[in-house]
């Protein structure tokens, strides 16, 4: 197997329930009745390699899976199916920078900075050189809520950066600093990038990727469109916009509601068996092409609903527990509840120890 | 079961970092306040100091245990029970609290729980060296009998744990769980033993026997058996007790992580 990869996607799918009311979450949750919701897919089998120390970018419009993506990789939320191997650390940095709001920047520098697995000591270390980075000076001691935003996704990349991961992931985050700051970021980024780090860029904005891409990904509602050279993927991304623009508006929205609803349509057994032609066109016997398949697809995922084997045993350890408190209660010994279970009706009425 | 399993482990090879981020906790908790950290012993401190006044002086009945002063053998159980009542709350709380942060990074959401129920026990700790120090005044030495506390303390721990992860989950789908479970508690305070030994009171038998299936009653008369020598875990009623805590503990388990994991990915959106 080739070991040069630092993450790997395979047939990565990514499903929403779109509930219409609390109600319906709620049913679902506790299991009750069969609420019938639609599902939506956000990626529909994506399947990727990047390798180490390669910088990856991933463009596409908005809703075309890029945030779901990076998400995935960085371990926030699972797949639906599909293998992912991620090797290493990974750093996230979104605009929302997942700050806590009424902690001060400094407090949420060492929060953030022990949730990631550093010491008290580690953390002081990098302490001021974060401080210095995002440039907010004085107004570390202040509530992160009265920062301005720009101050707040300053202060979010700045720890990310400096917790010092191997693969860092960056959701749009740049677009919100001015260009100052940006320029500090691109040279970090440059930085990590001649440290032979991987970085996974997402962004709306051509010129950045342009600039800082060795790869493009390009994805659109749900699948990888585009994989290959930054400027060629680009390139025809940017013919896909402009075509797209020229179109009218009617034609425009007619084209994303079809792609939508392709994405809710979206079978995951019909998905499973073209995966299954696949392997069996590629001349693997198809017993095997279905093992293979399906190995790929749920070996890491956990199941939804319990196993038969846990089933059994809950059901056991709750006949087990209701058995003991009752002999508990009757005050009859074990033995004696296991001879003749009908006394555990007729509890002892005197004091039995 | 294998997720259950896989969470249990979780908390072990992340110790360090409930370690470190219970210390900050305990630390940014008390940050505003004059007297910082005392508080978390003032409290405790003055709450038994009334029931001692109304449960040992002014409601005075005899000794609870045979040869036990009503003083330690309270503080041995208020102890646990403190620490019990705060860490459930904490708990259900924590994934709660914290979703905005770990939604927005990678962090094992299942240790949340452990690191309440670590922080807080720097505080049990003290109560219960407190305790002991009121056994002491009172002539009572350790005995063998004190090796039964670490089963206890194992045992108390697991039930935290196990209510933890439950509550906290069901905390974030049901926002209204948090309130129950605050009314719950405070009910349970007068049915774990704590203030008056209803095996010695005039309830009738049955009622009793009943009582003690309660798992907080468990921990809290475990630890004060252990620590005033006065029973062992394989004497009945504990055996019956013992089974039936840890079926209680395990049934708990399973359907905690279980619906940690279904939900894990979605308690974003749930909120």
């Amino acid at each position: 197997m080739d070991n040069t990869y630092k993450i790997k996607l395979e047939n990565v799918t990514k499903e929403y329930d779109l509930f219409k009311s609390k109600s319906d979450k709620l049913k679902n949750f506790f299991n009750i009745g069969k609420v019938d919701v639609p599902h939506f897919w956000s990626l529909k089998g994506v399947s990727l390699t990047i390798k180490k120390g390669e910088t990856f970018g991933i463009i596409g419009v908005n809703g075309s899976g890029k945030s779901t993506i990076s998400n995935i990789i960085s371990g926030i939320i699972p797949q639906t199916t599909g293998m992912v191997d991620v090797k290493g650390d990974t750093s996230i940095i979104a605009i929302g920078a997942g700050l806590k709001r009424n902690l001060t920047g400094a407090e949420n520098i060492r929060l953030k900075g022990l949730m990631q697995g550093l010491t008290i000591k580690e953390i002081d270390e990098v302490r001021d050189s974060i401080i210095d980075f995002a440039d907010i000076g004085t107004f570390i001691d202040q509530p992160v809520k009265d920062y301005s935003s720009g101050m707040r996704s300053r202060l979010g990349f700045a720890i990310a950066v400096h917790i010092n991961p191997d693969i860092m992931i960056i959701d749009e985050a740049l677009s919100v600093g001015d260009d100052t700051f940006y320029q500090k970021c691109v040279d970090k980024i440059m930085e990590f990038k001649e440290q032979g780090k991987t970085i996974l860029f997402v962004s709306h904005s051509l010129n950045q990727v342009k600039m800082i891409c060795d790869r493009v990904a390009w994805m659109h509602f749900g699948e990888l469109r585009e994989i290959g050279e930054t400027e060629e993927v680009i390139e025809h991304y940017r013919k896909f916009s402009s075509d797209f623009k020229k179109k009218t508006a009617k034609e425009r929205k007619k084209y994303q509601q079809d792609k939508k609803k392709e994405q809710i349509k979206f079978n995951i057994d019909e998905y499973r068996k073209s995966l299954i032609e696949d392997e069996v066109k590629k001349g693997i016997d198809k017993n095997q092409a279905e093992k293979d398949v399906q190995e790929r697809m749920y070996h890491q995922i956990t199941p939804d609903k319990m196993s038969l084997t846990t089933r059994i045993v809950t059901g056991i350890a709750i006949l087990g527990l209701a058995f003991f408190a009752l002999v508990n209660i009757s005050g009859h010994s074990v033995t004696n509840s296991l001879e003749h279970p009908t006394t555990l009706m007729h509890p002892v009425q005197h004091k039995v120890r | 079961m294998n997720t259950m399993f896989k969470i249990i482990s979780d908390q072990f090879t992340n110790f360090k970092i409930i370690r470190r981020m219970a210390k900050y906790d305990d630390r940014a908790n008390y940050q505003s306040h004059y007297l910082g950290l005392a508080w978390e012993f003032l409290n405790p401190l003055i709450q038994i100091g009334i029931y001692y006044l109304v449960f040992g002086v002014a409601l005075k009945r005899g000794d609870p245990m045979p040869g036990v002063p009503y003083l330690p053998w309270m503080v041995m159980g208020i102890a646990p029970w403190l620490y019990m009542n705060k860490t459930t709350l904490d708990a259900s709380k924590s994934i709660y609290q914290q979703v905005g942060l770990v939604s927005k990074m990678k962090f094992p959401i299942n240790v949340l729980p452990s690191i309440k129920i670590m922080g807080n026990l720097y505080s049990f700790w003290t109560m219960m060296a407190f305790g002991v120090f009121l056994m002491f005044v009172n002539r009572i030495w350790p005995t063998i009998s004190w090796v039964q506390f670490i089963y206890y303390f194992i045992c108390m721990i697991a039930l935290m744990y196990a209510l933890g992860i439950f509550n906290s989950t069901v905390s974030v789908l049901v926002r209204d769980w948090q309130i129950a479970l605050q009314s719950v508690l405070r009910m349970l305070f007068y049915m774990s033993g704590v203030l008056f030994n209803f095996v010695t009171s005039n309830f009738p038998p049955v009622l009793v026997r009943l009582l003690e299936l309660n798992p907080f009653y468990y921990v809290i008369n475990g630890i004060r058996e252990s620590l005033l020598s006065k029973g062992w875990v394989w004497q009945q009623p504990n055996l019956n007790l013992t089974i039936s805590f840890w079926l209680f503990i395990f049934i708990v388990m399973i359907f905690g992580s279980y619906l940690h994991n279904k939900f894990r990915a979605n308690f974003v959106d749930l909120i």
